[in-house]
C-alpha cells in the first residue's frame, strides 16, 4: 500500500519544528513557570517569534545566551546567571531548562547543573531530558511534561482524582477538555494547560507571567491521583508522563486515541463516566446527539471525498479518524516528524476507509510528490501546507499548529463533540465554497 | 518623570553586577554632547532580549531576500525551519520562469550520527542533490551551532563542489549562532562572503549614465518596489540592491556602479567599505524613510552626478511626490500632532522612523537599537575608539586591496572634489545627534525594561517586533511592528510615507482600549490603573 517517497538527502519544506519549541509550549501551560533555552539566544528568539505569530500573546522565553567560550567550555556559568536573572525579574515557582542542539553537542549535563542551583533561586529548577536533533516538537512537548512530573518535589496531599495529559491541542481544546472532565470529577488536573496563558484576556497592565496554567500543587500530587489519561497511545513510553506515573507509583493509566471525532470522544467519556461512577451529563448527551444529527445532514457533501492530512502524529491520527467517521477518505496520512509505529497507529484509528499512503518523517516536498497525478478534494493541517494547496488548486482546511496566515488558531476547537461539529462545519463549508467558486453559475443555494 | 526615577524603577532592581552593566546602555540624550553608550556587547543570560543569533542575521536578513540562490541550512531542523519564508521575502522574479527558491527551505536535518561522525558527507550529498534538481547559479551553505563544534569544514566542501560543478557558484558561511553578540555578527559574515565570492564576478555594464547601488534595503513590505519605481522615474539606474528584491546577478556586477547609497548602515557598511577600497566606489548615507528624507536622499544623488538634467528631473519628481505626502500629512496630522512614540528595533529603523513620526508631529520619547554598534548611535567618528572585544575578533576581517584593473580613480577624484564643496561621504552621524535633548536612548532593551518604560511613559505608540507586540498591547498601548510592518507597508519613499501616516493615525486613535472596562461594571475586570486609561474615558462616561 505504501508508495515509497523518494529518498532525498535534504529535508525540504519541513513539516516539523524542533523539540525545544515543544518544551516552551508545555511550560507555558504550567502555573507561574518560566522556561530557559540552554544555548544560543537565537533558539529562544526564533521559538518566541514562531509561537507568538500563532497565539498572538506575550510569550517570554529566556536563554542562557551562549558565546564562543561557553560553546567550548560548557554553559554552566551562563545558566546560573540566566536562572538568577529570571528569578529576579519573573519570580517563578518553577524554572524548566531545555537542552538545545548546541548544549547537546557539547554534552552539557543539565541534570547535574540543575541540582546545584539552589542558592541562586527560590524556584524549583528542573531540566528536560530529551534528544534534540533526532526529535521534533511533539517529543519536546511530552518530554517536558514527563520531566516536570518526574522531577518535581512530591506533595503528600491527594488533590485530584485524575491526571489528563493532552497532546499539543489548542487553548480552546484545553478549556473544553477541562469542562468535560469537570462534569465527572470535582477535582482533576489537565497538564499542560495553556488555555488562559496563551489565549488570555486584555489586562490593562503588565503581568510578567500570565495567570493560569496547571497548578504547581497539582503537579506535585500527580502521583496521588487515582488514574491518568493520555492521548498518545503510540508515543514512546520514555517520554510519557502517564507511563512514568504508572511505573513509579502504580497510577492506573488509560492511553486513549486522540479525542478528535466521535469514537475518540466516546472513549474518553466512557472512561470518565465509568471511573467516576457518574452518568454522562445531559449537556454532553445533547452535544453528541446534535453532532450525529449534523453528520446525517451533511453526509451528502462529505461522502467519498478525498483528503490529504499532514502534521504531527497525534493530530493526523485524530483528524484521520474523524474523516473516516464522516465518510471522507484520508487518502494520504503524512506525519511530519519521525514516528515509529505510525502506520499501526493510523490503521487502528480507522474503521471504514483505507488510506493510499501512511508515512512518517514526510516533508512538504515528499508530500507534493505523493500527491502527484491524483485528485484530492482538500488538504487539512497547519498553514504551512498553503503553498502546496495553492499550487495544486485545492482548498486547505487550516487547523492544528501553527496557523500563521489566519486569525483564531488558538480558538479553533478540535476535540470532543463540539470540536467534531466545528471540524465538520469548517470542512463542509470549505468544500461548498470550492464548489460554488468553481461553478460558472452563481448558485446561492447548494 | 525624571530619568533618575526611571532608573530606580527600571534598572536599580537588577542585581548590582547586572545593574552596572545595563546602566551603561541607557541614557538621556543630548545631541550637543553625545555621550558614550554601551552597545554590541553580550546580552546578559536570562534577560529576555529582542536579539537573535548570528545565523539569523546571515541567512534571514542579508541573504534571505535574494531569490535565485539555493540556501541550504547545515544543521538540525529547527534553524532552517524558523528562517523559512518569513517576513522579508517579497520578490518579483523577472518573468514566470525565472528562478525563485525563496519558497523552499532546505536543511541537512542533522541527526545524532552526523554529530558524532561529522556531517560533511551529508552536506556534499545535499549540495549535489540541490544541483541535480535545480541547476541553480549558486548554492549557499549556512552553518548552525553544532557545525563549528564538530569541525565540519563547510568552506572546503563548498570549494570542492564548486570545482566539481564548474557552472555553479558554491560558498559557505560560518555563521554558527553562538558566534556573535547578536545577528549583527551574521550580517558581517554575510557581507564578507558575498564580497569574496560574488561581487565583481561580472564586469558587464549598461550604458546608462547614473548608476548606483542601494545597500541595506531589504524589501520589507515591498519597500524595494517603491524605491525601484522612484529611481526609475528619476532616471537613475539601480545596479544592485543589497538585498531587497535581488538576484545574485545584480550582486555580481554591483562593482560597476558609480556610487553606493547606504540605508541600513549597521548591516551592510562592510560591503560599502570593501567596495571602496577595491573598486574605488564612494559611499554615502541615505534614508528613504519619510518624505523629507527621501527628497534629501534623491538630491544627494543629483548632487553627486552634477548633471543639470538629472537634477532638474529629480526636482520635478520630488515636487510631484511631495504634493501627495503634504496632502496626506495635512489630512492625518490633526489626529497625531503632539502624540508620542518609542522605537526599539533594528540597527537603523529606530533612527530612520523618527523622521516619519516627526512628519506626523509626533515626538520620539525613547529609542534604541537591537543589534547596533556604538557608531550607529554616536556616529562613525567614534570608530577608532571602539574596543575590539573577543566577540568581534571572532569574525574574520577581510584584507582588501585595490584591484588595479578595475579601481576607479575618477570616482575617487570626484568624491574628493565634492567633499571640498561640503558633500558628505563615508559617514554616518548616528541616531543620537538627531534625537532631541532629554529623549531616552537604550541599547538592547530587555523585555522587563520595556514594560517599565511603557508603564511609566505611556507612549501613544510603541514600535518594535512581534515578540513585543502582544505584551505591549496587553497594557493598552498599540504596537507597530517595524520588522515586518505588521505584514503591511510599504513605508519607504513617498508612497510609503502616505501609508505610514494613515496607519499610525488609525493606531493612535483606536477606541478599542476604551472597551476594556465594561459600562455595566463598577470595578474593572482588571486593575483600574491600566496604561491606556486616557483612551478609555470617552466611550463610557
Amino acid at each position: 500500500m505504501n508508495k515509497k517517497t523518494p529518498d532525498y538527502v535534504s529535508t525540504s519544506n519541513p513539516c516539523k519544528v524542533c523539540s525545544p519549541l515543544g518544551v516552551s509550549l508545555a511550560v507555558k501551560g504550567l502555573e507561574n513557570a518560566m522556561s530557559i533555552m540552554h544555548g544560543s539566544q537565537g533558539c529562544a528568539t526564533y521559538i518566541r517569534r514562531y509561537m507568538i505569530s500563532h497565539f498572538k500573546e506575550p510569550l517570554d522565553i529566556a536563554s542562557s545566551s551562549f558565546d564562543e567560550r561557553s560553546a567550548v567550555f560548557g554553559g554552566k556559568r551562563n545558566l546560573r546567571a540566566a536562572i538568577e536573572n529570571v528569578s529576579l525579574k519573573y519570580d517563578p515557582e518553577l524554572i524548566v531548562v531545555a537542552p538545545t542542539c548546541l548544549s547537546e553537542t557539547i554534552g552539557d549535563d543539565l541534570r547535574a547543573y540543575c541540582r546545584n542551583f539552589d542558592s541562586t533561586t527560590s524556584a524549583e529548577v528542573l531540566s528536560v531530558s530529551m534528544p534534540t536533533y533526532t526529535s521534533a516538537h511533539l517529543v519536546g512537548f511530552y518530554g517536558a511534561v514527563r520531566s516536570v512530573v518526574a522531577g518535581k518535589e512530591k506533595g503528600d496531599e491527594k488533590r485530584q482524582a485524575v491526571n489528563i495529559f493532552p497532546s499539543m491541542v489548542s487553548p480552546a481544546d484545553l478549556r473544553y477538555l477541562k469542562e468535560i472532565v469537570g462534569s465527572f470529577f470535582d477535582k482533576s488536573m489537565v497538564m499542560p494547560d495553556y488555555s488562559e496563558t496563551l489565549d488570555g484576556e486584555i489586562w490593562g497592565e503588565y503581568i510578567p507571567i500570565a495567570p493560569g496554567g496547571t497548578p504547581q500543587k497539582d503537579i506535585a500530587s500527580a502521583h496521588k491521583a487515582d488514574f491518568s489519561i493520555s492521548f498518545s497511545p503510540y508515543t514512546k513510553e520514555d517520554i510519557s508522563a502517564a507511563c512514568w506515573l504508572e511505573e513509579e507509583y502504580g497510577v492506573e493509566h488509560f492511553d486513549l486515541l486522540p479525542p478528535i471525532g466521535i469514537r475518540g470522544t466516546d472513549e474518553l467519556i466512557d472512561v470518565l463516566s465509568q471511573k467516576s461512577g457518574r452518568d454522562v451529563p445531559r449537556n454532553l448527551v445533547r452535544e453528541r446527539a446534535r453532532l450525529i444529527d449534523a453528520l446525517a445532514d451533511s453526509h451528502k457533501y462529505t461522502f467519498g471525498k478525498r483528503a490529504v492530512v499532514y502534521g504531527d502524529g497525534d493530530f493526523v491520527a485524530g483528524i484521520a479518524s474523524f474523516l473516516d467517521e464522516i465518510g471522507i477518505v484520508p487518502v494520504i496520512c503524512a506525519c511530519g516528524t519521525p514516528f515509529p509505529r505510525f502506520e499501526e497507529y493510523l490503521k487502528n484509528s480507522l474503521e471504514e476507509t483505507e488510506p493510499e499512503y501512511i508515512g512518517a518523517d514526510v516533508d512538504f516536498r515528499d508530500l507534493e510528490e505523493l500527491m502527484e497525478g491524483k485528485e484530492y478534494d482538500f488538504m487539512i493541517g497547519s498553514s504551512k501546507g498553503y503553498p502546496l494547496s495553492r499550487k495544486r488548486g485545492i482548498p486547505l482546511v487550516r487547523c492544528g499548529f501553527p496557523i500563521h496566515d489566519r486569525i483564531g488558531g488558538p480558538r479553533f476547537l478540535h476535540v470532543g463533540y463540539e470540536g467534531a461539529l466545528n471540524l465538520l462545519d469548517t470542512i463542509v463549508n470549505t468544500l461548498l465554497t470550492k464548489k460554488q467558486d468553481d461553478s460558472t453559475v452563481g448558485y446561492s443555494y447548494l | 518623570m525624571s530619568f533618575e526615577k526611571l532608573d530606580d524603577t527600571m534598572m536599580k532592581t537588577y542585581p548590582t553586577k547586572v545593574y552596572r552593566k545595563r546602566k551603561k546602555a541607557a541614557m538621556v540624550n543630548d545631541p550637543g554632547e553625545v555621550k558614550e553608550i554601551q552597545a554590541n556587547v553580550r546580552t546578559i543570560p536570562g534577560i529576555i532580549t529582542q536579539r537573535g543569533c548570528t545565523y539569523a542575521g546571515c541567512k534571514g536578513v542579508v541573504l534571505g531576500p535574494t531569490r535565485d540562490i539555493v540556501n541550504i541550512t547545515h544543521g538540525p531542523i529547527g534553524c532552517g525551519f524558523y528562517s523559512w519564508l518569513t517576513r522579508r521575502n517579497q520578490t518579483r522574479p523577472e518573468n514566470e520562469t525565472a528562478e525563485n527558491f525563496m519558497t523552499y527551505c532546505f536543511s541537512t536535518d542533522m541527526q545524532d550520527s552526523n554529530i558524532v561522525f561529522g556531517g560533511e558527507t551529508l552536506l556534499k550529498d545535499a549540495i549535489q542533490e540541490a544541483y541535480d534538481l535545480f541547476h541553480p547559479k549558486a548554492i549557499a551553505i549556512f552553518s548552525t551551532c553544532p557545525v563549528g563544534l564538530i569541525g565540519d569544514d563547510v568552506h572546503a566542501v563548498a570549494r570542492e563542489m564548486k570545482a566539481k560543478f564548474g557552472d555553479c557558484n558554491v560558498f559557505g558561511f560560518s555563521c554558527e549562532g553562538y558566534k556573535g553578540v547578536s545577528q549583527s555578527a551574521g550580517h558581517h559574515i554575510a557581507n564578507n562572503q558575498i564580497f569574496k565570492h560574488v561581487i565583481g564576478s561580472d564586469d558587464s555594464r549598461s550604458d546608462s549614465k547614473f548608476r548606483v547601488n542601494l545597500l541595506g534595503e531589504y524589501n520589507i513590505g515591498g519597500d524595494a518596489f517603491v524605491l525601484e519605481e522612484l529611481f526609475e522615474k528619476c532616471g537613475i539606474e539601480l545596479v544592485a540592491t543589497f538585498s531587497g528584491n535581488s538576484s545574485i546577478d545584480h550582486f555580481a556586477n554591483a562593482h560597476t556602479a558609480d556610487l553606493n547609497l547606504i540605508m541600513c548602515h549597521r548591516s551592510i557598511n562592510y560591503v560599502a567599505e570593501m567596495m571602496e577600497v577595491k573598486f574605488g566606489i564612494p559611499w554615502t548615507k541615505v534614508n528613504f524613510i519619510g518624505a523629507g528624507q527621501s527628497a534629501k536622499s534623491l538630491r544627494k544623488v543629483g548632487a553627486y552626478f552634477e548633471d543639470p538634467r538629472l537634477i532638474a528631473r529629480i526636482e520635478e519628481v520630488i515636487a510631484e511626490e511631495m504634493l501627495k505626502t503634504d496632502e496626506a500629512a495635512a489630512e492625518y496630522r490633526p489626529g497625531t500632532e503632539g502624540k508620542t512614540a518609542m522605537l526599539f528595533v533594528g540597527g537603523s529603523r529606530a533612527h530612520h522612523y523618527q523622521d516619519l513620526f516627526a512628519e506626523l508631529g509626533m515626538k520620539t520619547l525613547a529609542a534604541g537599537y537591537e543589534f547596533a554598534h556604538r557608531d550607529d548611535y554616536e556616529g562613525r567618528r567614534v570608530l577608532p575608539s571602539i574596543k575590539v572585544d573577543a566577540d568581534s575578533r571572532n569574525i574574520e576581517e577581510l584584507h582588501i586591496e585595490k584591484d588595479p584593473g578595475r579601481y576607479s580613480q575618477a570616482l575617487q577624484d570626484r568624491k574628493a572634489a565634492l567633499m571640498e564643496k561640503g558633500m558628505e561621504f563615508s559617514d554616518y552621524e548616528g541616531m543620537m545627534a538627531q534625537m532631541e535633548k532629554g529623549a531616552l536612548v537604550i541599547d538592547d532593551i530587555s523585555h522587563y525594561e520595556m514594560e517599565k518604560l511603557v508603564e511609566v511613559y505611556k507612549p501613544d505608540v510603541f514600535c518594535a517586533g512581534i515578540k513585543e507586540k502582544y505584551a505591549v498591547q496587553k497594557m493598552g498601548i498599540p504596537l507597530k511592528q517595524l520588522h515586518s510592518y505588521d505584514y503591511g507597508g510599504p513605508y519607504a519613499g513617498f508612497d510609503g510615507a502616505v501609508n505610514f501616516y494613515k496607519e499610525i493615525e488609525r493606531m493612535v486613535n483606536t477606541n478599542v482600549w476604551g472597551l476594556i472596562k465594561a459600562p455595566w461594571s463598577n470595578q474593572s475586570a482588571m486593575s483600574a490603573k491600566y496604561a491606556g486609561g486616557k483612551h478609555a474615558v470617552a466611550s463610557h462616561t
